[in-house]
Parts: structure tokens; C-alpha cells; sequence
């Protein structure tokens, strides 16, 4: 859901433990090579083994950067020294064809880090600039749904108005009474998607903070109930949850929302008159909570594409929204640990059920001495 | 239209908020008056006779906690406050320093119209506050006698359900934070332990309301605490 930051060699030593480790991993590098080459390839001649030590400084440019790497050479070359150029277990240096070797060898190292360091630089400047890509992309296919979406229903707000603001009163009580609904329905439409909007763009920053409360789910859907009345279009709406559900800690005003958004889609969606039930149970130790309707189904094969950004069931359907609510309610649940899913109901209508994980139990109340 | 304690005093600062809020008040008989500014309004609230502030949380030129405070320090008129979704912060921390009520824009001539009234009915003491016996929706409570009796059957409730049904009751329609609440009924102690609260709602849910998920009495604020629906919402 965030954006991932993606850096294909290994992490940035931005921070001070990164840099540290990756010293300290170069050094063990060297350690470990010159105990191998010790123990194992001292019959070896020396102008192999240094091929061993060439390798460490390339390890330790390609996962640790620079640093580390010029380490990782300068150190390599007082080990080889050391351990297998004679007089062995000296610095000295009895033939002085070494010295050309351990040019060389800190030459290759320190053009190896140099090497590494740029690649690391440009595929952090790739990755940054795949970030900022996508970013804009997300902008602007948000700014092109709702330019759409929202040019509609001012369109209707500004015809209406005007015919109201009109000096020419040719327009009867009733009527202007009709256009002033009419500017109230396109208002509320244009508030309903704007506030879908903006919760994406919040949602979707990746900066998404939960303020957790302890639950009962009751209060949560009795919330969400209360701020749809008069808005169900006729559709009857029953709530069926079992006393003594466990609580949840949630942030009940997004969980509320997730709610809302489902049930609204019911509304929008099923033929007026039908149904819409919200329930919830204990599943395998989650919390489930469903909202079903009676109305057409979901496309089969659609079950998981309706949470997709922008996805509308009816492909005419300006119902406000943009296509955003389930898309929406995806991102709460998963950032509270849980799961949403569609499914067509074997007895027609479709259900939507969002299962939350119970963690642990709010802290307990001191009982009161009863009167 | 009822009797008009005082004139209502709006302070916002979008000239075409004011002026729906205004054409709507008058319509049923409210005297209004208006300022865009906070010191412009604190200035008119201290000369005139205002009987209800209508407070926008989002003035330009002080903060509208800041004129809640000054205006609580020498008047008990009721305060109206008008937040902006997802100022969820906002609108608790102005309930707790003394505004009575919100409205969350964008809000419609209704909603604006049941808040005034029921602002005024404080106001003036015509609301059913003072009395001791409450009738709703088949539920009967007697503050005096300590007794609550849904569809005539006594309930028993323990003492600090009592309470918090009574505290709710004596603030009939207004909305109580959780702060509030937690002062009125567990005194100084649990002070940041909205969970105490909400238990003992779900428990008055439960013993009270018909449908406790759906409930008509027992209004849930989310957020902010909760509300005693007010007697004219029936």
C-alpha cells in the first residue's frame, strides 16, 4: 500500500547503525577470508589468494557502499601481508614485487568502492524518481476522476441557482422548490466525493494514524446507522449483532466509515425497497462484521476488482463517489490488521464482510459496589 | 416559534454562511446579528444582549477556543460551534472549554434550526432540565425518586449507570464529551479513560434501548461522547 522505497543493492547507510555495521562487516570480512585462506589454501600461490581478498572488497562495495569498501582493501592488503607474503607474520616485505601487488590491489579496491558508490547513487535517483512518477500518476488519475465527477453535479448546481437568482419570476413556488432539492441532492453529492477524496489522498500518503480505542462493535455500527438515516432511499435496514461480541480497539471513526461506505453502496445499488442486513459473529477468533443486500449481485470474477481505485459497479452510474468507497474501506480495514472481501450471496444480492483480528481486551473497569 | 430569550449573535467569517444562517434564523423569528470577526464578536457580545453565540471554529483572527474562554469567563449563553469534518480535536477541545453544541459543515437549514432551539430552551429554563421526570419514547425516569421503568417494568441500574443516565438526562439533547462525563460521574479519577464511559454506555444500551444497535435514546457522538436525544427530535 505505501509506496516502497526500493534500493536494489542493498539498504542506504543513512543511518549511523547501517554505517557502523557495514564497517564492522567489512572487517569480518577480511577476518573470515584470511582465516579461510589460512586454513585451506595456504599451498595456494599468493598471487591467487589475493584474488580472495579482491573478492571480499567487491562483497563489501556492492552491500555496504563505499566506506566499507576502501576498509574492506586497506585491510585486505595488510592481511595478505601479513599472513602470506614472507616473511610471513611480519608487515616486512622480502620481495619487493609485493609492493606492486598492494598498489595494485588498494588501486582496484578504491576504484571497485568508487564504482559501486555511483551505481548505488543512480539507483537511488531511479528508485526517487519511479516514486515521484507514480506519485504524480496517482494525482492526477485521482484529479481526473473527480473533474469528472464533480463538473456533473455542479452542473445542475449552477443551472438550478441560476434559474432561481433569475429576475424573471415565470417559476412557481413548487417548482422553485424542486430546483432548490435538486441543488441540495448535487451539493451533498459533491460533499460525499469530496470527502472520499480527500480520505484517499490521506489514506493512500501512507502516513495513516489509527486512534485506537476499546469498541463494542454495536456502538460502531449504531454511529454509522445514525448519520445514514434519511439517507437509505427507501431500503430497509436491519442491524442483527450478537450481545457479548468481544471489543475491538479501532479507530471507530474510519471503521464507521468503512461501514457507512458499504451500506451506501447497498443503497446505490440494489433496486429501492430491498433489504440491507448488517450483521456480525466470532469467526475462527475475528470479529466479522457483513453487509448484505438483496440487490444483483456482483459480476462473477468481479470479487476483488470492486476494491480497485476507481472501479464503478454500473458503468453509467454517477453515484458520486468516483469509485473510491470500497478502495477506501480496503485501506482502513488492512491497516487495522484485517480483511474485507466480497461475495455473491447463494440466495442473490451480494455481501461484503470485513473481518477484524481481537487482540487482547480493554483494561479492566473497577466494579462498583452495587446498590 | 418559541420566546427569544436574546438575539442571536453568528460569528463567521464567509459572507454566504452568514447570510443563510441569518435569512433561516429570522425566518422563525430570531433576532440576528452578526460579526466576522473574533474581536469584532467578542466586542458585540459584551455590548449587546446576545442570548446564543453561533461560533466558527476557523476565524482568521483568534483562535475560537480562545473566544470560547473569554466569553465563559463572564457569560453562560449558550455557544454553537461550527467545525469542519475531521476536526475531530477541535471540536472536543471547544465542547470542553464551554461550547455547548456543534454542527459539522457543510449542515443543512434543519440540523442548524434543532440546535438553536434547543440551545435556547437551556437558555431560558423552558427545557425539561430543571424537572425530575423524564418521559421518552416509553422509557420513564424520575430523578427524585431514583426510578427508571421501560414500558412500565422497573429497571435496576447500578449506581453509576444511574448516574450517567442522569447526567445525560439533566443535558437533555445537548451532547456531553467524555471528559465531561468522566468529571460528572467518576469525579476527578479516570480522567483519559474514554472506555469507562463507553462500557457503561453499552450496559444503559442494553437495559434501555429497544434496538441497542440502533439505538433512538442513547445518541452516540463519535468521537466527541454522547447525547440524550432531545425531547422535540422524537
Amino acid at each position: 500500500m505505501v509506496l516502497s522505497h526500493d534500493y536494489p543493492m542493498g539498504s542506504v547507510n543513512r543511518d549511523k547503525h547501517g554505517l557502523v555495521a557495514g564497517h564492522l562487516a567489512a572487517v569480518a570480512g577480511v577476518a573470515l577470508c584470511t582465516a579461510v585462506d589460512w586454513l585451506l589454501l595456504r599451498r595456494f600461490d599468493s598471487s591467487n589468494l589475493v584474488m580472495t581478498y579482491l573478492l571480499v572488497v567487491v562483497l563489501a562495495a556492492f552491500y555496504f557502499g563505499r566506506g566499507p569498501a576502501t576498509v574492506s582493501a586497506v585491510l585486505g592488503v595488510l592481511a595478505f601481508d601479513f599472513f602470506f607474503v614472507p616473511p610471513y607474520l611480519n608487515f616486512a616485505v622480502a620481495d619487493s614485487q609485493y609492493l606492486l601487488t598492494f598498489a595494485v590491489m588498494l588501486l582496484v579496491g578504491v576504484v571497485i568502492s568508487n564504482l559501486a558508490a555511483s551505481v548505488r547513487r543512480q539507483a537511488q535517483a531511479a528508485a526517487e524518481a519511479r516514486m515521484h512518477v507514480e506519485a504524480e500518476r496517482l494525482r492526477n488519475s485521482l484529479l481526473a476522476a473527480i473533474s469528472h465527477d464533480l463538473r456533473t453535479p455542479l452542473a445542475a448546481i449552477v443551472g438550478a441557482s441560476s434559474s432561481l437568482a433569475e429576475e424573471d419570476t415565470a417559476l412557481n413556488p413548487e417548482a422553485r422548490r424542486a430546483l432548490g432539492r435538486d441543488i441540495l441532492e448535487s451539493s451533498r453529492r459533491m460533499s460525499e466525493l469530496m470527502d472520499k477524496v480527500l480520505d484517499m489522498a490521506r489514506l493512500q500518503s501512507g502516513t495513516i494514524q489509527l486512534k485506537r480505542e476499546w469498541y463494542p462493535l454495536e456502538e460502531i455500527v449504531g454511529g454509522a446507522l445514525a448519520q445514514l438515516k434519511g439517507r437509505l432511499r427507501g431500503h430497509k435496514l436491519s442491524a442483527e449483532l450478537p450481545p457479548d461480541l468481544p471489543w475491538v480497539s479501532v479507530d471507530a471513526r474510519m471503521l464507521e466509515q468503512v461501514l457507512m461506505n458499504l451500506i451506501e453502496n447497498a443503497v446505490k445499488y440494489t433496486p429501492v425497497g430491498t433489504g440491507i442486513l448488517v450483521s456480525a459473529g466470532l469467526v475462527e477468533g475475528n470479529l466479522s462484521v457483513e453487509v448484505a443486500d438483496r440487490g444483483g449481485g456482483l459480476k462473477p470474477g468481479s470479487e476483488e476488482q470492486v476494491f480497485e481505485k476507481f472501479y464503478r459497479g454500473q458503468e453509467e452510474g454517477n453515484q458520486g463517489g468516483a469509485g473510491l468507497g470500497l478502495a477506501i474501506c480496503r485501506l482502513v480495514v488492512e491497516a487495522h490488521g484485517g480483511m474485507i472481501r466480497a461475495e455473491n450471496r447463494p440466495d442473490g444480492g451480494a455481501r461484503f464482510v470485513v473481518t477484524l483480528p481481537v487482540r487482547g481486551s480493554p483494561p479492566p473497569v473497577e466494579s462498583e459496589t452495587d446498590a | 416559534m418559541l420566546e427569544t430569550p436574546g438575539p442571536v449573535l453568528l460569528l463567521e467569517d464567509d459572507a454566504n454562511i452568514r447570510h443563510f444562517v441569518r435569512t433561516a434564523l429570522e425566518a422563525q423569528g430570531y433576532k440576528v446579528s452578526e460579526a466576522s470577526t473574533a474581536h469584532g464578536g467578542l466586542a458585540a457580545a459584551r455590548s449587546g444582549k446576545a442570548g446564543l453565540l453561533i461560533l466558527d471554529l476557523g476565524l482568521p483572527d483568534l483562535d475560537g477556543l480562545e473566544v470560547i474562554r473569554q466569553l465563559r469567563a463572564w457569560s453562560g449563553m449558550p455557544i454553537l460551534v461550527l467545525s469542519a469534518r475531521n476536526q475531530e480535536e477541535a471540536k472536543v477541545a471547544a465542547l470542553d472549554a464551554g461550547a455547548d453544541d456543534y454542527l459539522t459543515k457543510p449542515f443543512g437549514v434543519g440540523e442548524l434550526l434543532a440546535r438553536v432551539r434547543a440551545g435556547m430552551r437551556r437558555a431560558s429554563g423552558t427545557a425539561d432540565m430543571a424537572g425530575s421526570r423524564h418521559v421518552a419514547d416509553g422509557l420513564e425516569v424520575d430523578l427524585d425518586k431514583h426510578r427508571v421503568r421501560r414500558d412500565g417494568y422497573e429497571i435496576h441500574l447500578t449506581p453509576i449507570e444511574y448516574k450517567l443516565l442522569a447526567t445525560l438526562l439533566r443535558n437533555r439533547g445537548r451532547v456531553m464529551t467524555y471528559r465531561q462525563l468522566l468529571k460528572e460521574v467518576w469525579g476527578g479519577a479516570h480522567s483519559e479513560d474514554n472506555h469507562y464511559v463507553r462500557i457503561y454506555m453499552a450496559q444503559l444500551r442494553s437495559k434501555l434501548e429497544r434496538d441497542p444497535a440502533q439505538p433512538a435514546l442513547l445518541l452516540t457522538e463519535t468521537g466527541v461522547g454522547y447525547r440524550f436525544a432531545d425531547a422535540a427530535e422524537d
